[in-house]
């Protein structure tokens, strides 16, 4: 019986692990659907955590701080939306330039406002549900109905974008403008705007991302907290193949490596610990090495779209 | 304003886009009525894509108005375009290749909204438009494993989806074959019976013949002659295109069937013995494939694309390896592990390739870097090292005049170079330092006749100097025209190879449909 609690206290573990990843993830694969590649989503996590925690404590509510965080994610995507969409810049510097950006912005942020009061700050965060009181069920109980909304949210979102991808029209869209956006300009949809909407929409995941991390993970903000989940992230939707389940399913995986690496600490505490902490990253470079030869992108990601003349 | 007979469906007054410098329309008059068939023609960079590129709403014109049913229209975009009636079957076909030929269908379909596609009604519709046109339609199916042929018929009926009363097809016989061409001409003009007008681009004179009411001749931008198909020949109608440009018509000269002079054949340079294809996704393409390539002789490879010519040719060139079989080429033999590009590049095989933009330049790059990427061994271009840009610019432009390419010069870049200048510099390149096996595969497609002219002069040539060449062409006339022999690839057997001399059109023609010959 004490392997099954283990179990799953494993998993209800990963799962709260998970949920940022998972959150920046659907994002990120419709961003890079439509052929926008953002790796600055780690900066904007950051952004968005300290926004939450901000914006929690001034207004006491976490739903509050989420919402500034959503809003704060899609403000940091317009200006990579901007850059590359409509200028046209280099995808990968400007995401590179987003990343530097929100991690100054969120710790400079944050010393400014919160950072001055000391440990003393009490943030209000998120609890979990207990949803029709089954959270107290043996096993299956805090894996399922004892999580934060968000997760479940995010778990809504994901199967919502899958079914916009496969019956809506708004989804056929967002496919041939990453695919071929010359066909779909002669289509007569305006390319660049559905690549700035989707951008954006990515951005506010990558926010809402932020936020559970810092109200509901953890309740407090602390310097680049993401530790580079954002990058995971990416991980995600390469390995998930561009699919908004799947990439909330692999974010799962990388969520319990991570969840199981605490408790092997514990259990093997003559082991330097560091090698442990490497493990979901160790699970990411793996997964990538095996899972990337049979993936094929979005043809158009990182190509900046150019109206014939 | 009333309908009347005397307003046309389409009307361009006075229309004139440049680009930069470039006037690509000169104050084009062209009026298109109802239910007619035009011929739009004229060499490559005569303007013919720019007015396709106006009428659907791409761009507008710089000067002139663009008038639908007598009333002047600025199209605001693609969509507007849609709206008034047109339809557009480009050249390069704009479909998704992962998505599938319904979902391609609903993208233009704006009416659909946002939301949840009816994918049974719009199949329905779909399905309605190709039955009238005649063909079978596949909703399912994605583009990608559609051949071109089936390609260009989903974009007909993205076309047609919505009611279209002008229908644009530009160059659509350039990629197809003779069955699928005459499929196409059954199509425009059951089109025209229900009253739709139609305006074909064309570089191809059978085109114009077989389906046209009237020519418009485009040259320089300008229209040089309208006038009804009936009063046309085909030497008025290359008189037009080319002007009084007296060289470029004297290498025009249309022969007919050509005679064959017996050429002195040298000693084989490729052999192929037993050799069986695979297409990439696992199917037998050919089998039993064996031919002798010798030095001094154009040996054409025909029949319908996909029957294994394409995989033949990378084979040729070191691309991929037979799959049963072997070849022994200029010493080098396919099961060996120098079978690669760069070794039989160095023992003397070039090669055309069949899709110039994707594989046989690279457009961001100047001439003389294009020209450097066939011939990095070549020494004198290198010193220490490190290259001698002057030199071989000097060498590229050389080349550029000999091949009367028009360009700025080896410092341009390819991308500023029309299709036809771009294909001379590919085969400029591939001829040049002494091949011993050239592998054309369809080095006139999409080029106007001047510059097929050009290339079929200059293959000739190549090969009376003592090289072997194989020619990949799906144009009966061009085999007949300068390969000396034939071989054809047709449902996963081979017909021939066999002196071209010996053999009549409708043999070739029997052959490509995979039959034995027709007895008399």
């Amino acid at each position: 019986m004490d392997e099954v609690v283990f179990l799953s206290g494993l998993l209800a573990a990963g799962i709260r692990l998970a949920a940022p990843i998972a959150l920046a993830a659907i994002g990120e694969t419709l961003s890079q659907r439509v052929g926008v590649i953002n790796v600055g989503i780690e900066g904007i996590m950051l952004v968005g955590a300290f926004i939450a925690v901000l914006l929690a404590v001034q207004s006491g509510s976490p739903w509050i701080g989420l919402l500034g965080a959503i809003l704060a994610g899609i403000a940091m995507a317009s200006l990579h939306a901007y850059f590359v969409v409509t200028l046209k810049t280099e995808q990968i510097v400007t995401g590179i330039a987003l990343l530097f950006l929100g991690l100054g912005l969120s710790g400079y942020g944050y010393r400014l406002t919160l950072g001055e009061l000391g440990a003393a700050v009490k943030v209000p965060g998120f609890r979990e549900l207990d949803i029709l009181g089954l959270a107290d069920l043996p096993v299956i109980g805090p894996i399922l109905f004892g999580q934060h909304a968000l997760v479940y949210l995010a778990v809504a979102s994901a199967i919502a974008m899958a079914w916009m991808f496969r019956a809506t029209r708004l989804g056929v869209i967002i496919k041939a403008v990453g695919e071929t956006p010359a066909a779909a300009d002669s289509a007569g949809i305006h390319v660049d705007r559905v690549r700035f909407l989707c951008v954006l929409a990515a951005g506010g995941f990558a926010g809402a991302g932020g936020a559970f991390l810092s109200t509901a993970h953890l309740w407090g903000f602390v310097e680049n907290m993401t530790a580079g989940r954002g990058f995971l992230a990416i991980a995600c939707v390469v390995f998930a193949r561009w699919n908004p389940v799947l990439a909330v399913l692999v974010a799962l995986v990388f969520g319990i490596a991570d969840a199981a690496q605490i408790r092997l600490q514990s259990i093997f505490p003559a082991v330097p610990y560091q090698f442990f902490v490497i493990a979901p990253y160790v699970v990411a470079i793996v997964s990538l090495a095996v899972g990337s030869r049979s993936s094929r992108m979005p043809a158009a990601l990182g190509l900046p779209f150019a109206k014939p003349r | 304003m009333t309908e009347t007979g005397s307003v046309p469906l389409v009307a361009l007054r006075g229309v004139t886009k440049r680009f930069g410098d470039v006037v690509a329309n000169r104050a084009v008059d062209l009026e298109i009525g109802r239910g007619e068939v035009i011929a739009l023609v004229g060499e490559n960079g005569a303007g013919k894509s720019t007015i396709v590129n106006m009428l659907s709403g791409v761009f507008p014109p710089d000067e002139g108005t663009i008038e639908i049913d007598g009333a002047a229209t600025g199209f605001t975009g693609p969509a507007a375009s849609v709206e008034a009636g047109i339809g557009v079957v480009h050249q390069h076909y704009m479909l998704v290749p992962t998505l599938t030929a319904l979902d391609n269908i609903a993208l233009q379909a704006s009416e659909l909204g946002l939301w949840k596609i009816d994918r049974r009604a719009l199949g329905d519709r779909a399905g309605a438009v190709a039955e009238a046109l005649g063909f079978r339609f596949d909703r399912d199916q994605r583009i990608d494993s559609l051949d071109v042929a089936h390609q260009q018929r989903i974009e007909i009926i993205k076309a047609l989806i919505h009611e279209v009363r002008l229908l644009v097809l530009d160059e659509p016989t350039a990629v197809l074959g003779a069955d699928d061409k005459a499929r196409l001409f059954d199509t425009i003009s059951g089109l025209k019976r229900q009253g739709v007008s139609v305006v074909l681009i064309t570089h191809k004179l059978e085109d114009i013949f077989a389906v046209a009411d009237r020519a418009v001749i485009l040259r320089n931008g300008a229209v040089a002659a309208d006038l009804p198909v009936k009063d046309l020949s085909p030497e008025t109608i290359v008189t037009h295109m080319v002007g009084s440009d007296a060289e470029a018509r004297s290498e025009l000269e249309i022969q007919p069937e050509t005679v064959h002079p017996e050429h002195p054949v040298g000693e084989a340079v490729c052999r192929v013995r037993d050799v069986t294809l695979r297409r990439p996704n696992g199917s037998v393409a050919v089998s039993g494939l064996s031919l002798d390539l010798h030095a001094g002789e154009i040996v054409a490879v025909a029949g319908v694309d996909g029957n294994g010519q394409s995989e033949f040719v990378h084979c040729l060139a070191g691309l991929q390896r037979p799959d049963e079989g072997e070849i022994d080429c200029l010493g080098l033999n396919s099961r060996a592990r120098t079978w690669s590009p760069a070794r039989l590049r160095r023992a003397g095989v070039s090669h055309i390739p069949e899709d110039r933009r994707h594989s046989g330049i690279v457009a961001e790059m100047t001439l003389a870097k294009n020209y450097l990427l066939s011939h990095l061994d070549r020494p004198d271009v290198f010193r220490l090292g490190l290259l001698r840009n002057h030199h071989l610019g000097q060498v590229v432009d050389g080349l550029l005049n000999a091949f009367k390419v028009r360009a700025p010069g080896s410092g341009a870049l390819m991308k500023t170079l029309s299709g036809g200048n771009q294909q001379k510099i590919v085969l400029a390149r591939e001829l040049d330092g002494d091949p011993k096996l050239i592998l054309a595969t369809h080095p006139s497609r999409g080029l106007d006749l001047n510059t097929i002219a050009f290339v079929h002069k200059t293959l000739e040539q190549t090969r009376d100097a003592g090289k072997a060449i194989l020619l990949l062409s799906s144009d009966i006339d061009e085999i007949l025209k300068i390969a000396d022999r034939i071989i054809v690839f047709a449902g996963g057997r081979t017909f021939g190879p066999a002196p071209c001399r010996d053999l009549t059109r409708q043999t070739i023609g029997a052959w490509i449909a995979g039959h034995e010959d027709i007895e008399a």
